[in-house]
């Protein structure tokens, strides 16, 4: 089988010294996304296990074995999780799920735990679209912008582009960052008109990384403008997916003129972790 | 004889339409994508210009005897003209009405406008505009706009679709048809169910064709609790004097009615009309409803969300095309839900 180049590893985690047998709410939050899926258990608010997959054609299929893959090395079963809340594009679609909350909701609420309660403006960059959200220190949603319906600047056009060069999609971002000198952006960013520009520029003998460079140089400047309209407050961090590509998460900051929170956590897990979240607020208040 | 003549805009004067003898009807986009209409509009007009000529080129409007438009945006203005040029046959008639409604010459002018409308109807279909049958035909329309006016005063118990289909079907039947709250709202089961929701959200935008954000605000729980839609409360919002000069109180309704981002009446205008919509409706938000490509909607809509940005009242803007995507706009609509509502 020839490499998918595309293909970013699945996996799963579970904290190892968490008893939940004593615990007093068990909660879950699960994240159907367009491309990936993740599902994240807390006990009494704190992690205790999770998982990131690939969305497949079914969103409850795609739900159900995200949280089968959280629990796969834990002990703990489905039914012992009080309460859930399914979030994401499939959110309806969470078979489990007690409650739905969008995405935006979720990731604001994830941003304020993972990265703490100063965060202000929180970039979702996504797999099929790209949110500039504003939050209060206590993770509530107090404005947001989502960009077009088209899939410019977000996961699955790094994937095409990934396909195309052939290059693997974690190392996407390093590779584009090492050029001589900064090439100007592709003009489109539309994953349909940006993959004729890349190929185009490939047949003019340009590098793979130049490529990469104009692509996400691209990228950063249009989710800048997202960004710009809602207004940045500090502090700024980036959640989802993209949080992941150092090219494109240090050409936003450039075009910014701003730096943002470097995690020391999945940034994808984060709608999920507000969903979880969200859940357990939601039992507490029961 | 045909006896219906359709209009796009409602600064067109139904009633002047209704005394020369025929039954105004607004052309609506529909939801099918335009196809024909691409040989004559660019893809960056508004999609109700674009349905709508699509509509008469695939023969759906042959029943019309006539198309009449008002002086509104460019984009209407040159759809009226590629509409005389496709329709060399039909009565296609631009009333031109003023921009700046508070001229001191506005009323002046407006008149004069309207008397050579009611000309060139006389003229082309060979009919008296008689003075009693423009009293007749304002009395009959202001029937019909006092009872969506008194439908409109229980909308709570109506969901946000009965509202649509209530509206969306009014300017389209002959005005005795709705002459009553009762008929208004015939076949309309009034939704209990809606009582229990406890947001309340007014939209604006140019019109609403498509039930798409209805069906998604019912369907969260939310209420439409005041409207800014040509096709929506700004149609009857306004009557016409009965006593007078028939033309003179046409004139004065036109300039006295909540105004759409085409006309200026003063600067805050209408933020000060959304402003006073969402106090005195106590809503909690407001969602912008805009057509995509829709240039006077867009103009207006930065000092808008300025000044409910002043009085802190959250707003959502939604830009759509035919139809509104359901995935797209339902995210869009739960989470600006999600935010108004506690906790």
């Amino acid at each position: 089988m020839p490499q998918e180049f595309w293909r970013w590893k699945e996996y799963n985690w579970h904290a190892p010294d968490i008893a939940w047998r004593n615990a007093k709410i068990i909660t879950a939050g699960v994240d159907v996304g367009s491309v990936s899926t993740q599902a994240v258990v807390m006990v009494d608010g704190k992690l205790f296990a999770y998982a990131n997959r690939r969305t497949g054609s079914s969103s409850p299929d795609s739900a159900r074995r995200a949280m089968d893959c959280a629990l796969e090395e834990t002990d703990l079963a489905l039914d012992k999780i009080h309460y859930v809340v399914g979030t994401g594009y499939g959110r309806v679609n969470v078979p489990f799920a007690h409650k739905t909350m969008t995405e935006i909701a979720c990731h604001a609420r994830g941003a304020n735990f993972l990265y703490g309660a100063s965060v202000r403006t929180v970039l979702d960059m996504g797999g099929q679209d790209c949110k500039a959200i504003k939050i209060d220190a206590q993770g509530k949603v107090v404005n947001f912008l989502m960009n077009d319906k088209c899939a410019a600047g977000t996961g699955r056009g790094l994937e095409v582009i990934a396909d195309l060069l052939q290059v693997p999609i974690e190392e996407m971002g390093e590779l584009s960052l090492r050029v001589e000198k900064e090439p100007e952006p592709v003009s489109s960013t539309c994953v349909v008109f940006a993959k004729s520009e890349a190929l185009g520029l490939l047949r003019k003998g340009w590098k793979k990384n130049d490529v990469l460079a104009a692509y996400s140089r691209a990228m950063a400047h249009r989710v800048a403008a997202l960004l710009k309209r809602i207004g940045i407050e500090k502090e700024f961090v980036i959640t989802g997916g993209i949080a992941k590509n150092s090219g494109i998460v240090t050409r936003l900051e450039k075009e910014l003129g701003i730096v943002a929170r470097k995690p020391d956590f999945d940034t994808q897990i984060a709608g999920a972790v507000g969903a979880a979240l969200i859940a357990k607020k939601m039992k507490d208040e029961r | 004889m045909k006896n219906k003549i359709g209009y796009l805009c409602t600064y067109v004067p139904e009633e002047i339409i209704h005394a020369a003898g025929f039954l105004p009807v607004r052309i609506a986009p529909s939801t099918t994508p335009p196809t024909r209409a691409d040989a004559h509009l660019q893809s960056y007009t508004c999609c109700l210009a674009r349905s709508c000529l699509d509509q008469a080129l695939a023969g759906r409007l042959n029943d019309l005897a006539g198309v009449v438009f008002a002086h509104t945006c460019d984009t209407m203005q040159g759809l009226a003209d590629i509409w005389r040029e496709s329709f060399p046959n039909l009565f296609v008639e631009t009333v031109v009405g003023p921009v700046a409604l508070n001229s001191p010459h506005a009323q002046k002018y407006l008149v004069a406008e309207l008397r050579r409308f009611v000309a060139a109807l006389e003229q082309h279909f060979d009919v008296r505009v008689t003075e009693d049958a423009l009293r007749a035909s304002i009395r009959i329309y202001n029937t019909r706009r006092r009872a969506l006016a008194d439908f409109y005063a229980r909308r709570a118990e109506f969901s946000a679709v009965q509202w649509f289909n209530v509206m969306n079907k009014a300017l389209t039947t002959p005005p005795e048809a709705i002459s009553d709250r009762r008929s208004a709202t015939s076949n309309q089961q009034s939704a209990i169910e809606n009582q229990k929701s406890k947001i309340g959200v007014v939209l604006v935008g140019a019109t609403i064709d498509e039930p798409t954000l209805p069906q998604i605000l019912d369907d969260l729980g939310a209420r439409i609790v005041a409207d800014d839609f040509c096709n929506g409360a700004r149609y009857f919002d306004t009557l016409v004097a009965e006593e007078g000069d028939p033309i003179e109180a046409i004139a004065a309704r036109e300039l006295t009615r909540a105004t759409c981002p085409c006309k200026h009446r003063a600067l805050d205008d209408r933020a000060e009309r959304l402003l006073k919509l969402v106090k005195d409706n106590r809503a909690d938000g407001v969602i912008f409803y805009h057509k995509k490509f829709c240039d006077p909607h867009a103009w207006d809509y930065p000092p808008l969300a300025a000044a409910l940005d002043r009085e802190k009242i959250p707003h959502l803007l939604l830009e759509v095309e035919q139809v509104a995507p359901v995935g797209q706009t339902r995210v869009r609509v739960e989470a600006f839900l999600e935010m108004l509502s506690e906790g």
